[in-house]
């Protein structure tokens, strides 16, 4: 690994700490200064890792509210894949930083018998006993994936096209959000593509230590990327994740990658969408008449990690008689495959608990937030449903009332 | 794509937070472009008005010191009046997120700095603290009881006692000591006390201050504690505290991560969720567009990203050096968002003394500003007629040695956000009114 982070930049200041969703419920964790910069000392001295590094959910608060801009996680991811490389890594781990492949392995299994394979009890007490909490709230497979939809989707025939870019989430478990956002695009004058030589973004696989996996997945997708430039058009994505790899991770861990392919940006759908209002070419303004609808958001982490505000929010706010309020209850305690591991989970769930009671006590009957995960999390928690900014922005366009449902 | 808003804030410090719910409250729309997240979350979260005056002699009254202020200090451009009406204005907003502030005062009512202990075993002159404590029994205790708990290193309850028995005005207290029991098993780290006061915030937790608390001060007249009752706004264990402790008490300001920083930023957050502020966090503010002395925008940079604002006025909070408000270079100092230069000895040396506990002119490098906290040239000239400064970004003032910390930021911050709020909405009718 050429990426080398000065670990002097920080100053020891221990705002991380204050915002660390992680130490503030488990004293397991040795904190992000300790375990990220602080540690990063011993490790340039060669001396053996601290075991609480796992505790890192990657959830980028200490990043977000550093004033030194040390890329606290960052260190820590590092350290992670060093550690994999020289010790492995756990089949557990394997299968949660690998949905994509598990998703095309099965693929010519019907959804209903996968999902009765994997969600029922006897499979969930397997997992669990394999490291994957019962408790957690595994998402279902859909019967078709985003891009098989997308493929017998009749779009109209128009002249500027755009990329889309699903990410596993809405690809494997939530097409039909990825529907709405073609809808939406379609509306703002735009014909979706989505190439099939997309692949998982990659960061599930930082997270979970799979490096090499994570480079092959940027490689092929930051090429995929660089003909869509090619070809003169812009590319967007609905998950915040997925922006994040491309826009901060890919450049920071892998340079030479970009060196060789040039940089890959996936811009914030949302953001697009609420350009394209602005600008008068998705109308906005003349709704059909319905009831109001009130809204409690979540801003993703990672979204919040980007510096781009909520335009999210923002985009349902531009709505007649919607009305979406900001939780600003920090991280929810998924952190992609975070809560769904055994000895995780209860931190998870304790993180996301100020997030559960403010859906909770929200007037608000419906819940939205861009990351697929942290929907999962507010639904399992907060027990209302959790639906994409853009499946609001689509219902109200037409008048009806949002689908809550992933796969009715 | 380009963002209006009428009020843009820089930093979220407690300038910048304190800006903001100024000009939301008057009605404005208000963004926050923030890069990390300013020091009051990891402060000890009291209030220092005025604790010393120039000459170091400290000061019972803190405004009897604002007279002899140089003219450039931001209490001698604010007003007495003027930063008493922002301190009231600023507790009442605090009061309605369950976060109640108390001013010292003296016999008559006159405000008056109240000693409040560290954990250091030293004594600081602040103004406004949480009003369920009682810091201000101190004095005239005559018994004290120090309390630490185990396992929380950096609170020693003997070193404590042996430090503040040198302050002649304390000589005559008995203290005595007392070491809670650790509420959890000790992991892979060390306790600290944020790490009690979240403890203290769950159920269990409450459980354990009521079981170990209960009866800690009789036969005290106060009882002095670390900073770990509860991490929240309100948290319920500290309205029940001097009731199962039968005794007033207090928490001895902590190093950071302070305690009392977290919750007074928590309160203040609170309001501007009410308000509907909109922030931009990990960003950098740059790039500003000037004409004809209007900062028509201003770009939030993050990586590979930049966005355009376009506010109506901006308040800049940014703080001082170390929050990256004011840059240092080889002999030249500025302002970092709209590059203001700020007037500085070419020669390096001169900016620092050899006494580092000492005056540093480092510590009151910072912008110059008009009377409305707008930035000055050196003949007193406007240079951006939109730009309100307020905090560490500020010259003329050194808040560590002055202990005037929060206190300067309060009242700049709140007087800043009333006037960019005013602007902005001002300009926004006139300009509807010229359509």
């Amino acid at each position: 690994m050429k990426v080398r982070i000065n670990p002097d930049k920080c100053i020891a200041c221990t705002t991380c700490v204050v915002n660390c969703p992680v130490s503030r419920v488990t004293t397991k964790y040795l904190g992000p200064r300790m375990i990220g910069p602080a540690y990063q000392r011993f490790r340039l001295l060669a001396l053996a890792e601290d075991e609480s590094l796992t505790y890192c959910s990657n959830c980028k608060n200490c990043e977000i509210t550093c004033p030194q801009d040390v890329p606290v996680a960052g260190i820590n991811m590092l350290a992670r894949a060093d550690q994999s490389k020289k010790y492995g890594t756990s089949l557990r781990d394997w299968v949660l930083a690998h949905g994509e492949l598990q998703a095309k392995a099965l693929q010519l299994i019907p959804a209903s018998l996968k999902n009765f394979g994997m969600l029922n009890p006897v499979t969930r007490s397997i997992l669990d006993a394999f490291g994957i909490d019962k408790r957690a709230p595994l998402p279902a497979f859909a019967p078709k994936t985003f891009r098989q939809l997308l493929k017998n989707y009749k779009q109209p025939s128009l002249r500027k096209k755009i990329v889309f870019f699903p990410g596993c989430f809405i690809d494997v478990y939530d097409p039909l959000t990825g529907i709405d956002m073609v809808w939406a695009f379609n509306k703002a004058g735009y014909e979706v593509v989505s190439p099939d030589d997309f692949s998982c973004c990659g960061l599930p696989m930082i997270a979970n230590g799979f490096w090499e996996d994570a480079i092959k997945r940027a490689r092929n997708n930051l090429k995929a990327l660089a003909d869509c430039r090619e070809q003169g058009m812009i590319a967007v994505t609905g998950c915040p994740s997925c922006a994040l790899m491309f826009r901060e991770e890919i450049p920071e861990y892998f340079p030479d990658l970009i060196d060789e392919l040039g940089l890959g940006l996936l811009e914030d759908a949302q953001d697009f969408l609420l350009q394209m209002a602005d600008k008068g070419e998705l109308d906005i303004k003349n709704l059909p008449e319905q009831p109001d609808l009130n809204i409690l958001y979540h801003a993703p982490c990672h979204l919040r990690a980007q510096g781009n505000g909520l335009p999210g929010l923002d985009l349902m706010n531009e709505l007649d008689g919607v009305s979406a309020r900001a939780a600003n209850a920090g991280c929810c305690g998924i952190s992609g495959s975070y809560g769904f591991k055994k000895e995780k989970y209860e931190i998870g769930m304790e993180i996301g608990s100020e997030l559960f009671q403010k859906i909770k006590e929200s007037k608000a009957a419906i819940s939205a937030s861009e990351c697929g995960t942290c929907r999962v999390q507010m639904t399992h928690g907060g027990g209302k449903p959790a639906i994409h900014p853009v499946t609001v922005l689509r219902a109200r366009m037409e008048g009806k009332p949002p689908r809550t449902a992933y796969n009715p | 794509m380009s963002r209006k808003t009428d009020v843009l804030v820089i930093g979220s410090g407690a300038a910048g937070l304190t800006a903001a719910y100024a000009a939301a409250k008057k009605g404005a729309r208000v963004k926050l472009v923030c890069d990390g997240m300013g020091c009051l979350a990891i402060s000890g979260g009291s209030i220092d008005l005025l604790g010393y005056d120039r000459e170091g002699n400290r000061l019972a009254n803190p405004y009897d010191g604002f007279a002899a202020l140089s003219p450039e200090h931001p209490y001698s451009i604010a007003g007495a009046e003027k930063t008493k009406e922002a301190l009231k204005e600023f507790g009442a907003a605090l009061k309605s997120k369950g976060y109640e502030l108390k001013a010292g005062a003296d016999a008559g009512g006159a405000p008056q700095n109240t000693l409040v202990p560290t954990i250091m075993g030293t004594l600081k002159p602040t103004y406004l603290y949480d009003a369920a404590q009682s810091p201000e029994a101190l004095v005239s205790a005559k018994k004290v009881l120090v309390t630490s708990v185990k396992g929380f290193r950096e609170c020693r309850s003997r070193l404590v006692i042996d430090q503040l028995r040198r302050y002649p005005e304390l000589e005559n207290i008995d203290f005595k000591e007392k070491v809670l029991p650790a509420p959890f098993p000790e992991y892979g780290r060390s306790l600290t006390a944020l790490d009690l006061a979240h403890f203290a915030d769950t159920t269990r937790g409450l459980e354990w201050m009521r079981e170990h608390l209960r009866g800690l001060g009789e036969n005290y007249d106060l009882v002095l504690l670390p900073p770990i009752i509860g991490a929240k706004a309100s948290s319920p264990v500290r309205k029940e505290a001097e009731e199962i402790m039968k005794a007033p008490f207090a928490e001895m300001l902590s190093l950071p991560p302070g305690v009392q920083g977290i919750r007074l930023r928590s309160a203040l957050i609170g309001l501007l969720e009410d308000m509907d502020v909109e922030f931009y966090e990990n960003s950098q503010a740059g790039n500003a567009k000037i004409e004809n002395g209007i900062c028509v925008e201003l770009e939030s940079a993050s990586t590979n990203r930049r966005v355009i604002h376009k506010p109506g006025t901006i308040v800049a909070a940014t703080g001082g050096i170390i929050s990256g408000g004011v840059s240092l270079k080889q002999g030249l100092v500025e302002e970092a968002v709209f590059g203001l230069p700020i007037a500085a000895p070419r020669d390096v040396e001169e900016w620092s003394s050899k006494d580092i506990f000492g005056e540093h002119l480092f510590s009151r490098m910072g912008v110059k500003t008009d009377n409305n906290f707008r930035p000055v040239n050196n003949s007193g000239e406007v240079l951006i007629n939109n730009v309100f400064f307020a905090g560490g970004t500020l010259g003329g003032y050194d808040y560590a040695r002055e202990k005037s910390g929060h206190g300067t930021a309060i009242a700049t911050g709140w007087i800043a956000g009333c006037l960019a709020a005013e602007e902005a909405l001002n300009n926004a009718r006139n300009q509807a009114g010229a359509n």
